[in-house]
């Protein structure tokens, strides 16, 4: 096979900007699959290892180019679900949505692939300017003001991005995506607002539950898992205290999932806790441990996204997603129920389902006992906040909301096309491994690792019947007010001050004029008595 | 080919005859504008483009003796401002076709006198021609921003003389205490002497010559009269003003304080300390105060303060890649603050208020302006691949290079606050409204045509920096080597 060193992240933005020029969604579809068919037709070619595609800017080296297990595995990963994702949702995106989400999933993929820390921050700031233009519409204010809230997160993540590259950057006068040397917090800061780490979390919540939901599915898919693949790539020693916070995020990710009603809201706290799997993964540092937590990314992204899309058809269908309008939906949108049952025991890492295989893996990547029951509290965790979902949403008879659509084939079609590649990949563990270049030796399948698999979901189901009272379904506020509302105001009430003092009284401003001069000269006296 | 002389007698002869044919035929009077506007640019570029052989150059007006001649330089530190000579006056004066309906003679002649000043100032060598064209530009500015005849207009223009005069006093008294304590207005014969007299005095000097210069570049607290000024006079006044003449005020301080006093005096006496240090003031000030502003053009005023701070900060640090550094944040910002206000300029035109609130809903009306805007603003923050991502890039490393560690994190938290006032216009334009009064009006081609022109730029310098670093790469060696100015100026 002939093999195509390009970056395919350019593949997609090239598509975004064709599709501008597209006349309806139906075109606008069929270039988007066929840039994701070009794209994943030159990453099964991409020689792994090398630095290509390099160029010079400001005196650095620019590689744009440079492959490795891991990056290509979650790039496959990404083709899979952005199809799935594209299937699902073409007929509802906007004109103005094809290109963003086209330069979205563009950047993604270049920053699988690129090796410096430059064209690193350049694909990191415009994914979130690309997503800002997502989130934001014009006629909701709801919207507005979550778009603000996002950017202004994500930049200041960015920034922080950009200070500790600068500050690596002058100690050791290379851009090569590395360890860095020096500011590793202003990296993990950054990384960690990206990945929604428990306390910068704040913004994926507020914004996957107010945004249309064939945005989120497609946000929600992305945005935290490149912060994640970031901390792969930054560290690179073993390092227990980021496991610790990963389990520290992974328990009060479910616990703050559990308190939710919101079925988007339960799902963004559980990318909180799912993600604190991952940092565990990469934290633990072996062999067996990154492999673990990529593994879990791509699960994640399949399993996470199509609980979302299962979330968009009951929105779609019968305009509710709070669980306490809902209830036996099973009889009416029974594939629906079905992916997202198995997308459901997934996530709960249930044997034969894709989520046990990574988690499995992670369990064995380390002895720590902190970190073994950190998981299980989480798993445990994750079972009941599921348990919830399926429970009030589609099982318990009481509420029965009307159907108002039928889901559109094309939803069917994405939800059941993820479904069957989950399970191809949970009944596959070897070729799962291979794929990784790793053989590990746990006989998933044995009796011994299905009941230590099964165990945080027996304790769930147990202890739903207690707690279903305290988790019992309730309104909920579109944004709720928070920490970081009231910095900004603060702020704010700080900068009128600022503006009052220019009242357009000139002798106000001649004696700052000539203040200025007598604090110049002052000083200049000062310093030159020592 | 010595054309320099040529920026002060085009300009000089522009003023002339704009004068004439006014009162001959009104139709001449365009023509004889552009043809000018061209040929200034046209001698920026031939001096940017032939610079390897033709810099550094010297032209002795009258050819007297070098020491007590007039002299008119250039060398690679002047090609920062050449590049926006270059640029922003010609499209300055395209834009200002259709906003000046009134007396638009008077405009271009009073826009004449400003360039005849800015070019002189730029390229003098003695003190004492230097403030002639320092006041040439001044009143020039006065003038115009008093020219739109409003109330805001003129109480503007009356601060900003004001305020202006007292800096001009200031300045005067800087260059006279200079003579007497010299003995010589000659900018090459002053750094010899300046090293002998006492370090009190020294200090005394450089304070006038920060306070006098610093009220034009709108150093804070010496600013108030910016955003006034900028509210009431027309948008091509302000491209200019924002976009070249502020930057050449910043550029002869920079040239007077290295030149005159040399580095190593700034480290022995911690200048660079408070200098860095006052452009973090600048720019946090400039940054707080443009949160809650209203008016669209009161915001960029404040947003241009904040912005000097980081030219201000970059040679604070006296350091070589801080220069660079400073000098690509000057040119970068110039263009952008320049596109921006076009853009301004523009969507103003539907609803005929700067006020932001009134602004709701225009991007409905004037799509391609808005998401124009949109996309200049949120470079503004420094996002790639725009060229104030490069300029804040080398203004970070070179900061951190020379150990200021505190001021180069203070840009980073600068451009956070800036994001969180961009943000304001970008909604408000972007909101649902429907009760937009009538049909809009077409934009005219040399409406937008400067418009994109300065983006594109913009686009170009941001994803290849190298066209401008090559240009300005070798600034330094004019401003940190004091000999270099002097032979250069004095001959062998």
């Amino acid at each position: 096979m002939p093999a195509i060193t390009m970056n395919p992240g350019f593949i997609l933005i090239l598509v975004g900007i064709l599709s501008i020029f597209m006349k309806n969604n139906k075109q606008r579809f069929i270039l988007s699959m066929a840039g994701l068919a070009t794209s994943l037709f030159i990453i099964l070619g991409l020689p792994e290892g090398e630095r290509l595609l390099t160029f010079v800017f400001l005196d650095f080296e620019i590689i744009l180019l440079e492959v490795d297990v891991i990056s290509r595995n979650i790039a496959l990963v990404f083709v899979i679900f952005g199809a799935g994702a594209f299937i699902y949702s073409y007929k509802f995106c906007k004109k103005k949505e094809f290109p963003l989400v086209n330069f979205y999933l563009g950047f993604s993929f270049m920053i699988l692939f690129v090796g410096d820390f430059i064209s690193f921050f350049v694909a990191w700031e415009i994914i979130t300017v690309s997503a800002f233009f997502l989130i934001y519409d014009i006629n909701d204010a709801v919207r507005q003001h979550t778009a603000q809230y996002y950017i202004l997160m994500h930049v200041s993540g960015g920034l922080m991005l950009l200070w500790g590259i600068i500050l690596h950057v002058t100690e050791s006068g290379s851009i090569i995506l590395t360890m860095p040397e020096r500011g590793l917090i202003f990296f993990l800061i950054s990384i960690a607002v990206k990945l929604a780490f428990v306390g910068v979390h704040t913004w994926l919540p507020r914004t996957y539950a107010n945004i249309p939901f064939h945005i989120s599915v497609i946000l929600s898919a992305f945005t935290s898992k490149i912060g994640v693949y970031g901390l792969y790539r930054i560290i690179e020693l073993d390092n227990m205290l980021i496991a610790y916070f990963g389990a520290f995020s992974a328990i009060l990710g479910v616990i703050l999932a559990m308190t939710h009603s919101d079925i988007r809201k339960i799902l963004s706290y559980h990318i909180v806790s799912q993600i604190g799997y991952m940092i565990i993964g990469i934290g633990i540092g072996s062999e067996l441990g990154i492999v673990g937590g990529s593994f879990h990314i791509i699960n994640h992204i399949l399993y996470k996204g199509l609980l979302f899309i299962m979330a968009g058809t009951v929105i779609y269908s019968f305009g509710y997603e709070n669980l306490e309008n809902l209830g036996g939906l099973w009889k009416k949108v029974p594939i629906t129920f079905v992916t997202s049952l198995i997308a459901a025991l997934s996530i709960a890492g249930f044997p034969f389902f894709n989520g046990y295989l990574s988690k499995t893996m992670i369990k064995h990547s380390t002895d720590n006992q902190i970190i073994y029951y950190g998981m299980m509290i989480a798993g445990i965790g994750t079972a009941l906040s599921f348990i919830k979902i399926m429970y009030f949403g589609f099982i318990r008879e009481g509420n029965n909301p009307p159907m108002k659509k039928k889901p559109l084939f094309s939803m069917r079609v994405s939800m059941v096309f993820l479904a069957g590649i989950m399970m191809t990949m949970a009944l596959l563990p070897e070729q799962m491994e291979s794929l990784f270049n790793i053989s590990t030796g746990i006989n998933y399948f044995s009796a011994y690792e299905v009941w230590n698999g099964v165990q945080p979901i027996l304790i769930g189901l147990a202890l739903f019947p207690i707690l279903q009272k305290t988790i019992e379904p309730h309104p909920e506020q579109p944004i709720e007010p928070d920490f970081y509302c009231d910095i900004c105001n603060s702020f704010i009430e700080f900068d009128n001050k600022v503006s009052k003092i220019h009242t357009g009284d000139m002798v106000r401003y001649v004696s700052w004029v000539l203040f200025a001069l007598v604090l110049l000269l002052l000083n200049f006296y000062v310093t030159s008595l020592f | 080919m010595d054309l320099l002389i040529w920026l002060i007698i085009i300009p000089l002869f522009t003023i002339f005859s704009i004068g004439i044919f006014n009162y001959i035929n009104k139709k001449f009077v365009l023509p004889v504008v552009f043809t000018s506007a061209i040929l200034q640019s046209g001698i920026a570029i031939y001096y940017i483009i032939n610079r390897n052989n033709l810099l550094p150059q010297l032209y002795n007006v009258g050819n007297w003796q070098r020491d007590i001649a007039i002299n008119l330089s250039i060398d690679n530190f002047t090609l920062v401002i050449f590049v926006l000579i270059a640029i922003m006056p010609l499209l300055s004066l395209l834009y200002s076709i259709t906003e000046i309906q009134r007396k638009p003679a008077k405009f271009y002649l009073l826009i004449n006198v400003l360039l005849l000043g800015a070019s002189g100032m730029v390229m003098t060598a003695d003190l004492f021609n230097f403030y002639v064209f320092f006041e040439i530009a001044s009143i020039s500015s006065y003038a115009l921003v008093a020219f739109r005849d409003e109330d805001i207009s003129l109480e503007a223009a009356f601060e900003y003389l004001i305020i202006g005069s007292i800096g001009s006093v200031f300045l005067l008294l800087g260059i006279v205490l200079t003579y007497q304590a010299t003995g010589t207005l000659n900018m090459a014969m002053i750094p010899g002497r300046m090293a002998e007299i006492p370090v009190i005095t020294r200090q005394v000097l450089m304070s006038l010559f920060i306070i006098g210069l610093g009220v034009k570049f709108a150093l804070v607290p010496l600013h108030a009269w910016m955003p006034d000024a900028y509210q009431g006079s027309p948008i091509s006044y302000i491209v200019l003003s924002s976009g070249l003449v502020v930057n050449v005020y910043f550029f002869v301080l920079v040239r007077i304080l290295f030149i005159f006093f040399g580095v190593e005096f700034f480290q022995e006496t911690i200048f660079t300390n408070l200098i860095v240090g006052w452009g973090v003031l600048s720019m946090l000030f400039g940054h707080g105060a443009a949160l809650q502003q209203d008016n669209l053009k009161r915001l960029f005023a404040y947003s241009t303060i904040a912005q000097l701070g980081y030219v201000i900060i970059a040679f604070g640090l006296g350091t070589e890649a801080g220069i660079v550094a400073g000098s690509f944040h000057l040119i970068s910002h110039a263009l952008l603050k320049g596109a921006i206000f076009f853009t301004a300029g523009n969507l103003h035109k539907a609803t005929g208020s700067y006020q932001i609130r009134e602004m709701k809903g225009m991007a409905e009306k004037m799509p391609v302006m808005s998401i124009i805007f949109v996309l200049m603003l949120i470079a503004m923050v420094g996002i790639p691949p725009s060229n104030i991502f490069v300029s804040k890039w080398l203004i970070l490393s070179a900061a951190v290079e020379a150990g200021y560690l505190l001021p180069a994190f203070m840009i980073v938290f600068g451009s956070f606050l800036s994001l969180g006032y961009y943000l304001r216009p970008v909604i408000t334009i972007y909101t649902g409204y429907t009760g937009f009064p009538g049909k809009l009006p077409l934009l005219k081609f040399n409406e937008y045509f400067p418009t994109l022109l300065l983006a594109g730029i913009c686009l170009i310098i941001g994803l290849f920096p190298g066209y401008i670093l090559n240009i300005i790469d070798t600034a330094p060696e004019f401003l940190l080597e004091q000999s270099n100015f002097i032979i250069h100026i004095l001959g062998g």
